[in-house]
């Protein structure tokens, strides 16, 4: 079902309808809202399950403030964000983001060095990377994570709220950007 | 050069995506190979779990919804009703109604069997200016104390020795019963109560005095006699 409809049914004055599209965007929204959370926030399945409850009912109670039905989606995705730095905010974990933007600007890849264990195979020493890089740069690692999905750039702009062109650059450093940490994984076959 | 790192960006984003590209350079294919394979890995775990906790916190938020109000509560079904938090006052509900019906239905009509009684009984007096039917005690109680439709009498009702049978539903004579319930026997005054209500055996019917005997019998505990002279009372036949 295309946002457009779900919102008019929760835009209706009929406690059926209105039902149906909360569950249809419950539908919608659920997986990609729950991935967000854990790639993205990196919080755990339960924080990400409740960091999703408390957006869908801001969604449902605030539904009355938004201006643009057309934006619905994008609307929907900001509330997202938001709640998303409420709880790092509220948790203090607000300096990962602070500590991420600084690390964006500084880091290269010679100052990139992890220990490498001889007896771990080629997969999974870029696993244990990929998820220190998911630790470090959540943005990018969810980043790579949608477009390896083959979501759209305009799609991915949505949900990590910039524009449209900042975000085709911001996803092509990714190359750059992951490098580093799975750099000396690759030298282990050759060895 | 700027150009070729942007294409070999463009590439590397392209074989992370799946997408199939002749000449690139194979380290960075690898390497771009590698990372789906994590990514795909963390994916992979997450959505292995999604689907069990979908309908679960999709029932949380429709319970937190109609808790706040933006949904109607669907109205409980009966099960429901009795297993949460009102379901002793549900239960006291219905239990109370039932008391109620079974009370309005309940009106005899056959003679008892008097039977010859042992001892000496205290006759509890009845005080019918205390005991308003329309009042709470009225409603619940009957006049001689006991709790109306559940068949309780009072504690009076004490067997007494006698000589007289002539006041048995099969040989039913009122002066056999007029002898019996001057000896204070409650069956006896019931079936005079009875007599005087139906006008039965040539007694001319009169409700006043079926009452004033059904108060007597009540009066030592029986609790048809109570329940005829509520049914008396409410049924207007009688001042109280």
């Amino acid at each position: 079902m295309q946002f457009d409809d779900i919102l008019k049914l929760i835009q209706s004055k009929e406690d059926s309808s209105r039902k149906e599209g909360f569950a249809e965007l419950n539908k919608e929204l659920f997986h990609p809202i729950i991935s967000f959370f854990v790639f993205r926030g990196q919080v755990n399945q339960w924080e990400a399950e409740d960091l999703y409850q408390q957006t869908i009912v801001k969604i449902i109670k605030h539904i009355g403030s938004l201006r643009d039905n057309k934006k619905f989606k994008s609307w929907c995705w900001q509330i997202a964000r938001n709640t998303l730095l409420d709880h790092f905010s509220k948790f203090a974990k607000y300096d990962q983001v602070l500590k991420e933007t600084s690390i964006n600007n500084k880091i290269f890849e010679q100052d990139v060095v992890l220990p490498k264990e001889k007896t771990e195979t080629q997969d999974e020493c870029v696993l244990k990377g990929i998820q220190e890089f998911g630790k470090i740069m959540p943005e990018r690692a969810y980043v790579i994570q949608l477009r390896l999905e083959g979501v759209s750039i305009k799609t991915i702009s949505e949900r990590i709220g910039r524009a449209a062109g900042a975000t085709k650059e911001y996803v092509s450093q990714s190359r750059k950007k992951v490098a580093p940490f799975i750099k000396h994984c690759l030298e282990i076959e050759k060895e | 050069m700027a150009k070729d790192t942007t294409n070999l960006d463009q590439e590397w984003l392209d074989t992370l995506s799946g997408v199939k590209v002749t000449g690139m350079d194979k380290k960075w294919r690898l390497h771009a190979r590698l990372v789906r394979v994590a990514f795909q890995k963390r994916a992979d775990q997450l959505a292995k779990n999604l689907p069990q906790s979908h309908s679960r916190v999709y029932q949380r938020i429709v319970k937190s919804l109609e808790e706040e109000g933006y949904f109607k509560k669907p109205s409980p079904s009966l099960s429901e009703l009795f297993s949460g938090k009102m379901k002793w006052l549900v239960a006291l509900l219905v239990g109370a109604s039932v008391v109620y019906a079974t009370k309005e239905l309940l009106h005899f009509t056959e003679p008892q069997v008097a039977k010859p009684t042992k001892t000496i009984d205290i006759e509890r007096p009845i005080k019918p200016e205390i005991h308003d039917p329309t009042g709470f005690w009225g409603t619940w109680f009957s006049p001689s104390g006991g709790f109306r439709g559940m068949g309780l009498g009072g504690p009076y009702n004490k067997p007494l020795e006698t000589t007289h049978s002539s006041c048995s539903p099969e040989q039913l004579s009122f002066e056999g019963c007029l002898e019996l319930a001057n000896s204070y026997n409650a069956e006896a005054r019931f079936n005079l109560g009875l007599m005087y209500e139906q006008g039965l055996n040539g007694v001319t019917q009169d409700y006043q005095q079926a009452l004033v005997w059904y108060k007597k019998s009540a009066a030592l505990g029986n609790a048809q006699a109570s329940f005829n002279m509520d049914y008396l009372i409410e049924k207007k036949l009688v001042g109280y």
